[in-house]
């Protein structure tokens, strides 16, 4: 998954908390889109094609990250079956155009994305070990046409990247969530489904793909909006949540604040690539 | 305990998780729990026996089609690289338990993340490599991030806070790094 999308789960997370100051979301799906445009015309100027994609395949983990809690949401799309679907499609032609060439040129072409197997780029994750990226492709090549610095771009976009994933760990760990989410299954089982937790639940409703499967969605999914505030789990996840994005905020301020800085530094460029473009790529 | 006798203790879970994986392949998928996703190092959780490893299992054998791009692990010991466009469920001699460089080569799309696991069939602690990202793990500074937890298994399994260095022993492609194990 490309870093538009981590981030953007970031965001939604934090503004669903309320507490933390965080990238809006149409700035980052204005990113988004251009460096979408900017990958698609640097591998054109190398003979290949690239279809911008869509942000994220699974809008629904953005939305609800911990449980799904808003009742009518569920009544209206499930489990975000036909999103999820849609945006499968969206991004689908490029994996054709590469699936159909020969073995060479598709080494080629990854070549051209990803650039080579040194690390030009580098990040010290905060949970342990330092990731490196090529500086040769056109990945990068857009990181640096668009944020101007890619190193830096590369080093603090992977380090919040890798604390909203902390911040998820430390909530789903703590003992008040525990507690809540067996209060949630508890529920879940009354209303008769047998339930582990809600992500990996979700997960297992989605891999159903019979006739039925949207009407099935929609009644797992309101079930488990309706435990979610019943068992509380809705509440103490976002309050733990909250608490957690909090924290973390302080201890990694610099690179929030460096990450925020290069986001609004890049909109003005991001805006024009778009104009230049006229790509009309749906926003997620 | 010696760390010979952890080393051996380990080497027998691994064995066990193999054998009983291979036992339960083709069974119909049940329902099983998410994997937990991890706290930041202060809270290491050691490894303790407690259920059965049945459910994850069986979240692990879903059948996957094969990745456009590849996936690289590579051992010093054997100087070369094991390159997998699809899953592996576990690494051949020389690269299980012997991983020192890991590369994400894969075609950006969906699932295009790569879960590392320390046991065969995508079971116990695993960390997660972005695309097109390359870890040298060497430094013994990577380790096993997230887990299962709060599962019915049996037989706890998680390394958490391991490093994947001489440690990683199968992988699977993912959707996101995270909470995502049964994807």
């Amino acid at each position: 998954m490309r870093a538009p999308l981590r981030v953007g789960i970031l965001v939604a997370v934090l503004m669903g908390s309320g507490c933390t100051p965080a990238p809006d979301k149409p700035a980052l799906d204005v990113l988004h889109r251009a460096e979408e445009v900017l990958v698609r015309d640097c591998m054109a100027r190398q003979g290949f094609t690239y279809e911008p994609r869509p942000r994220t395949p699974a809008p629904d983990v953005e939305r609800f990250p911990y449980v799904v809690d808003d009742l009518e949401w569920a009544r209206a799309n499930g489990y975000g079956r036909a999103e999820r679907r849609q945006l499968e499609q969206e991004a689908s032609s490029t994996a054709s155009y590469y699936g159909g060439l020969p073995k060479e040129q598709q080494k080629a072409w990854l070549a051209a994305y990803h650039g080579d197997r040194a690390s030009g780029l580098k990040a010290d994750l905060p949970f342990g070990g330092t990731v490196g990226h090529s500086d040769q492709g056109c990945a990068a090549r857009a990181w640096q046409d668009l944020y101007g610095d890619m190193r830096e771009w590369f080093r603090v976009s992977r380090i919040t990247d890798a604390l909203g994933q902390m911040r998820v760990g430390q909530t789903s760990r703590d003992e008040r969530y525990v507690a809540a989410r067996k209060r949630w299954q508890e529920c879940m089982s009354a209303e008769g489904f047998a339930a582990g937790a809600p992500l990996s639940f979700r997960i297992q409703q989605l891999e159903y793909e019979g006739a039925d499967a949207e009407a099935r969605d929609r009644a797992a999914a309101m079930s488990e909006a309706r435990c979610a505030a019943r068992s509380e789990l809705s509440t103490v996840a976002r309050q733990l949540d909250a608490a957690n994005a909090s924290a973390l905020e302080k201890k990694y301020r610099a690179e929030y604040d460096t990450a925020e800085r290069l986001r609004q530094a890049a909109l003005p460029r991001a805006r024009d690539v778009l104009t230049r473009s006229s790509d009309h790529l749906v926003s997620q | 305990m010696t760390h010979q006798a952890k080393k051996g203790n380990r080497s027998m879970r691994k064995l066990l998780a193999a054998v009983i994986a291979a036992a339960i392949v083709g069974t119909p998928s049940v329902a099983h729990a998410a994997p937990e996703p991890t706290a930041p190092p202060a809270a290491v959780k050691q490894s303790k026996p407690d259920g059965t490893i049945a459910g994850s299992l069986r979240a692990g054998v879903k059948p996957m089609a094969d990745r456009n791009g590849l996936f690289y692990v590579y051992s010093d010991d054997m100087g070369s690289d094991q390159t997998y466009a699809g899953n592996s469920t576990q690494w051949p001699t020389g690269w299980n338990d012997k991983v020192d460089q890991l590369w994400n080569n894969g075609f950006p799309g969906s699932q295009d993340d790569v879960n590392i696991y320390d046991y065969p069939w995508h079971v116990g602690a695993y960390a997660c490599i972005g695309n097109g990202d390359f870890w040298n793990l060497r430094e013994d500074d990577y380790v096993f991030s997230w887990t299962h937890a709060h599962d019915d298994s049996g037989f706890e399994l998680d390394p958490l806070w391991e490093t994947v260095h001489d440690r990683g022993t199968s992988h699977k492609w993912v959707d996101w790094c995270g909470n995502n194990n049964t994807l």
